[in-house]
This record gives structure tokens, C-alpha cells and sequence, in this order.
């Protein structure tokens, strides 16, 4: 018994530190926004979104601005209205062109935070969003 | 007047066109990092690194997200973001500044066999350093693709590494920048 229990004690800690990411598809969003929505929240408020959002799912939707493949497959999304204000999201699995249709996405994914400074030479703000999925409605 | 006033409009409009022309962007660059040691390799990558070059002064600036590097093992992740990096408390990482030698490469045709020396100041985990970093700046179709090679010490940058780790962790850890810069609309 204490062999076991010696064994277990030594294994557990192993099987944890080779483990790798959850599914984003089988977890619930915790916030369900549209991408001008979130962006607004951090333009107008950093550091309150930032306690609010990051490492949280995020369920976002708005129009596709651009689509980011590698060997014919889609590895990212831009979605926005305009032109600087973005929700950029990574696939946490390449996605086939075919599985997104229209103007419109929705996607949930990990939320790593916000680049965007009035003081920079970098346009605009970009909530990010890691090891997203594609929802279908 | 008012002519004079439609007059200054239409020249400020060109004027801040032709800035725009000047300057290159890309919100999709790569930027990687490799810590080799005997123990144990550790790399992660972030596919989101925004970057703007104005290639009429030379200034340019990179910025990334320290919680979009992506381990493939989930703790390492955790470890590196809270114990490490505190990204919490320092979320990006910047680099300033300035091509020194843009001159030089304009007047080569930014051949890929040329050197672009990048000088500014590096912020991680909240510490500025001031660094000058070789890299290749070389012109493509629609804009500049710029990559380079770095190492980085963590303890330049007062990133802690605890005892029980040091041997899992290299003293310089390898940076590796590839970024294609598009036309600013």
C-alpha cells in the first residue's frame, strides 16, 4: 500500500507537467461580446477589462476582416468594423476554408490581452485571443 | 480665404498620405523564443507580433503580448506568465527605436546580404535596456520582411529564475523575429 501510495505521489506530478491545453471547444464562454464591443471596453478602460477578460473565454462575433492560412488551412482571424480596432484570434487547430461562411464569425478563445497606446507608433488597439474555436451557430 | 483654407487641407491630407506611405505595419509577425539546456528544451511562439517601420526616419517599434506565447505543455505556460514573466503585471514586451544605417541599405536596394542595425530600447518585464540588434530588412513584393536573431539574458531583465529551476533554464534564452511589413493604409 505505501509502495502505491509512493508511486502515485511520484506520477501524479509527472502525468501534470507533460499535460497540455484544454479544449477551448468544450469549454463555456464566460463572456459572450462582439468584437467592437471588447475592443471599446479596453479602449475605454485598460486596466478594468484587463481584471475583467484576460485568461477568461471569451465568445466573440463580428465581421471577418481577414483570414490567415498555412498549407490551405485558416490559423487566424481578424475580426472588426474598421480598419485599426481588432479582435485578432489563433486557431488553437487549423480550420478548413469551408467551415466558415459569410461576412460574419464567431469564435471563443483564451484572452491574452490588449495592445494599444495612444504614445505608439502602432495604429489602433487589438484585443487578442489564443487557442481560439470556431462556434457555429 | 477659403481657397487658401481648401488650399491647406488638400496639402495636410498629402502630406499625412505620404507619412502613411512611408510607414509599414503588420499585426502578424513571429516572434519565438528557445531555451536549450541539457535537462530540458523549452520553446514558445507568438504569431501575433505587431510591428511598424517608417522607413523615411528609420523608426520603427515591435510590440508583443507576453500572454499570447504559446507552450505546448499548459503548466509551462502558467509558470513562465505568473512566476516568470508576471505578465499580469508587465502584459508586453517593446522594442524602440531606430535603423541606423537606413541610409546605407536604401542605397543598396536592402539586398538580403545586408545588415539593418536596429538600436533602441528593449522593455521586458518592465525593465528598459538599451540594445542594438543585427537583423535583415530586405524588400518583398509589397512591403519589407524583417527577421533577426537575439539572445536575451533573463537576468538583465530582473526575470528571477528560483534555484530548484536554474538547470532547466538557459542563461540566454534565443529570440527569433520574422515579420513581413505591409504598406500603412
Amino acid at each position: 500500500m505505501k509502495r502505491i501510495l509512493q508511486f502515485a505521489i511520484l506520477i501524479f506530478p509527472l502525468s501534470f507537467i507533460s499535460c497540455g491545453h484544454s479544449e477551448t471547444a468544450d469549454e463555456e464562454a464566460a463572456y459572450k461580446v462582439s468584437g467592437d464591443e471588447i475592443v471599446q471596453a479596453f479602449l475605454d478602460n485598460e486596466q478594468e477589462s484587463s481584471a475583467k477578460y484576460i485568461d477568461q473565454i471569451i465568445e466573440v462575433t463580428g465581421p471577418i476582416m481577414e483570414l490567415s492560412k498555412e498549407n490551405g488551412q485558416v490559423t487566424s482571424v481578424m475580426i472588426s468594423s474598421d480598419e485599426y480596432n481588432i479582435v485578432s484570434c489563433t486557431f488553437q487547430h487549423p480550420i478548413i476554408p469551408d467551415e466558415i461562411s459569410g461576412d460574419q464569425i464567431t469564435v471563443k478563445g483564451v484572452c491574452s490581452g490588449f495592445l494599444g497606446d495612444a504614445s505608439s507608433m502602432i495604429p489602433g488597439g487589438t484585443v487578442e485571443l489564443k487557442r481560439s474555436s470556431l462556434v457555429t451557430q | 480665404m477659403k481657397k487658401l483654407f481648401i488650399a491647406l487641407l488638400v496639402a495636410q491630407s498629402f502630406v499625412q498620405f505620404a507619412d502613411a506611405q512611408e510607414r509599414y505595419f503588420t499585426r502578424e509577425g513571429s516572434v519565438s523564443f528557445f531555451s536549450a539546456t541539457p535537462v530540458e528544451n523549452i520553446e514558445a511562439d507568438n504569431k501575433k507580433l505587431q510591428s511598424v517601420i517608417d522607413m523615411s526616419s528609420g523608426a520603427f517599434e515591435f510590440a508583443a503580448l507576453i500572454k499570447s506565447f504559446e507552450f505546448e505543455k499548459a503548466l509551462m505556460e502558467e509558470h513562465f506568465n505568473e512566476n516568470y514573466m508576471e505578465s499580469n503585471t508587465y502584459p508586453k514586451a517593446t522594442f524602440r527605436g531606430k535603423i541606423e544605417n537606413l541610409e546605407e541599405l536604401k542605397s543598396k536596394g536592402f539586398p538580403s546580404s545586408a545588415t539593418a542595425m536596429a538600436k533602441g530600447v528593449m522593455t521586458i518585464h518592465g525593465v528598459d535596456q538599451e540594445v542594438e540588434i543585427p537583423a535583415h530588412l530586405v524588400k518583398v513584393s509589397n512591403g519589407y520582411n524583417v527577421t533577426c536573431k537575439f539572445n536575451v539574458k533573463p537576468q538583465d531583465y530582473e526575470i528571477e529564475i528560483p534555484n530548484a529551476v536554474q538547470d532547466k533554464i538557459a542563461k540566454e534564452i534565443e529570440v527569433t523575429v520574422d515579420a513581413v511589413l505591409n504598406p500603412m493604409k
